[in-house]
């Protein structure tokens, strides 16, 4: 509402009727507007400020049905609440009247003494409830700046130089809610070692990209620190558990990449399984969580295991969140693990970033676009440095 | 019905849409001083990782309190999921409702 004193827009084809509802409702602090039919009272709706409308039923050239589905076809304007009054009092004008939206219903043929009454009570309620709507609305706007300006900043801090030794890494990152859960990294490391991060904290929404946001300089500390996935991940579950809720847990894969060796020396904290493809067979090998979630499991329970994956350049690791493995078509199936597994097995001859894009095209496809949850993707294809194709590694970790 | 074991049942899917429902479930145990719960999972179609969100936090707000969560009767599609998260660890799982249930005496 914009100012302190509300405008009642009285749409009645009789200026005795108009006149009548402005008495009864004067000395209220309203200020009124008037139109003779539908069609003024749709050119004043759209020209002047309105908090309510009065409306009547039947009249000339646009009548008050019409009114109403023209007014609420109108999303800027059809939140004005609209009070039917009628000099049609049967019931299946009222029940249609009131299903074309109208906020409230009154009958002209009511005793004039009890409308003086009424009509005021009514009128205060709908003005009433339309402060209380736009106030929402205000709030709300506020909100989603918030979320598109957080979205803007949580996408400043995933990694836009994908560049790695021995790796070539697509990604993408779509949240759910503007901002989201999800999140992913690649940190340089010594002897051009790579560590990445995939990680995913329950829940979508402010909450869970806050704490996605600080999962970044903490992944970097801990990794550069102990260049060990297994802990970095308990360092992390440490952290977790003193700052979220019960409610809250964070699934998360930790890799250390060396490419020298051509080893990928993994933990996985309850995070659906990285999809490595095997290029000379086919194969797909998933690594398999080696451990819980992380924030809910003290640290003597929490038990995790770090495992090393010997990398055939050229072969490929699929990362995603569950966001991707849930995605849900309109029928509501799942897109799963074997969608997935088929989808990447399909796709072993296509180029990094042309399997990363038909990724993100095919899901939204499969759920015509209607998301339930943050959806991250990375794709990796490990590549041979200097030329040299080494196929068995030493294993030195061992 | 102090320190009395509770036994619910769930059915139906345990998604991002009803993990409230089993939050009040347990919150709402513990408040009329149940402490020991046992959840039969047999009629659950559907568990996704909010559902499974949902139950590891329930049995982290119960044990926290000195109770127990026990789960019987879980159905292929949820122990699955458990596994592939190395959750099965943590949850006694139990066939039947008798074999979860104290003896008497105890």
């Amino acid at each position: 509402m914009a100012g302190e004193s509300p405008i009642i827009l009285i749409t009645d084809d009789t200026k005795v009727n108009r006149t009548w509802v402005k008495r009864c409702l004067r000395n209220r602090g309203y200020q009124f507007l008037e139109a003779v039919n539908g069609q003024e009272a749709l050119e004043t709706v759209r020209t002047h400020q309105v908090d309510l409308v009065i409306l009547d039923l039947v009249m000339p050239v646009l009548d008050g049905f019409a009114f109403l589905e023209k007014l609420h076809a109108d999303p800027l304007h059809a939140s004005i609440p609209v009070i039917v009054n009628s000099s049609l009092a049967d019931l299946a004008s009222i029940q249609r009247a009131l299903t074309l939206g109208s906020y409230d219903y009154f009958v002209k043929t009511l005793p004039q003494e009890y409308l003086q009454f009424i009509l005021p009570l009514k009128v205060r309620n709908a003005l009433h409830a339309k402060r209380l709507f736009d106030n929402l609305c205000a709030k709300q706007a506020v909100l989603e700046r918030e979320i598109q300006a957080a979205g803007r900043y949580q996408r400043f801090l995933l990694p836009k130089d994908l560049q790695t030794t021995g790796m070539e890494v697509e990604a993408f990152f779509h949240p759910y809610m503007g901002v989201g859960g999800d999140f992913f990294d690649f940190i340089p490391l010594t002897e051009d070692k790579t560590a990445c991060l995939i990680a995913d904290v329950s829940g979508h929404g402010v909450l869970s990209a806050m704490v996605a946001a600080i999962l970044k300089p903490l992944f970097q500390q801990y990794i550069r620190d102990t260049e060990s996935p297994l802990h970095t991940l308990r360092r992390l579950n440490q952290n977790f558990l003193t700052l979220t809720d019960d409610a809250h847990y964070i699934t998360a894969f930790a890799g250390v990449y060396d490419p020298h060796r051509y080893t990928l020396c993994y933990a996985n904290a309850g995070h659906p399984p990285p999809l490595y493809l095997h290029q000379a067979t086919g194969a797909i090998e998933a690594l398999k969580a080696t451990g819980v979630f992380l924030g809910l499991f003290e640290d003597a329970e929490w038990q995790a295991e770090e495992a090393v994956l010997s990398v055939v350049p050229e072969d490929r690791l699929l990362l995603v969140t569950d966001g991707v493995l849930e995605a849900q078509s309109a029928t509501g199936t799942c897109f799963g693990t074997d969608g997935l597994h088929q989808m990447w097995r399909e796709m072993a001859d296509v180029g990094v970033e042309e399997t990363s894009q038909q990724l993100w095209q095919h899901l939204r496809l499969f759920t015509g676009d209607r998301f339930t949850d943050d959806v991250t993707c990375v794709v990796i294809r490990f590549q041979a440095l200097n030329g040299q194709r080494k196929l068995q590694l030493p294993n030195d970790l061992a | 019905m102090q320190g009395a074991t509770a036994v619910l049942t769930l059915s139906g899917p345990i998604e991002f849409a009803s993990r409230t429902t089993l939050r009040a479930m347990i919150d709402d145990g513990l408040a009329k001083g149940q402490q020991d719960f046992i959840l039969d999972l047999q009629g659950v179609t559907f568990i996704d990782s909010s559902g499974l969100g949902a139950l590891v936090a329930c049995f982290s707000t119960v044990r926290k309190q000195g109770g127990s969560m026990k789960l019987v009767r879980v159905p292929q599609q949820v122990y699955s999921l458990m596994e592939l998260t190395k959750l099965t660890h943590f949850f006694d799982i139990l066939d039947s409702l008798e074999a979860a249930m104290p003896r008497n005496g105890q």
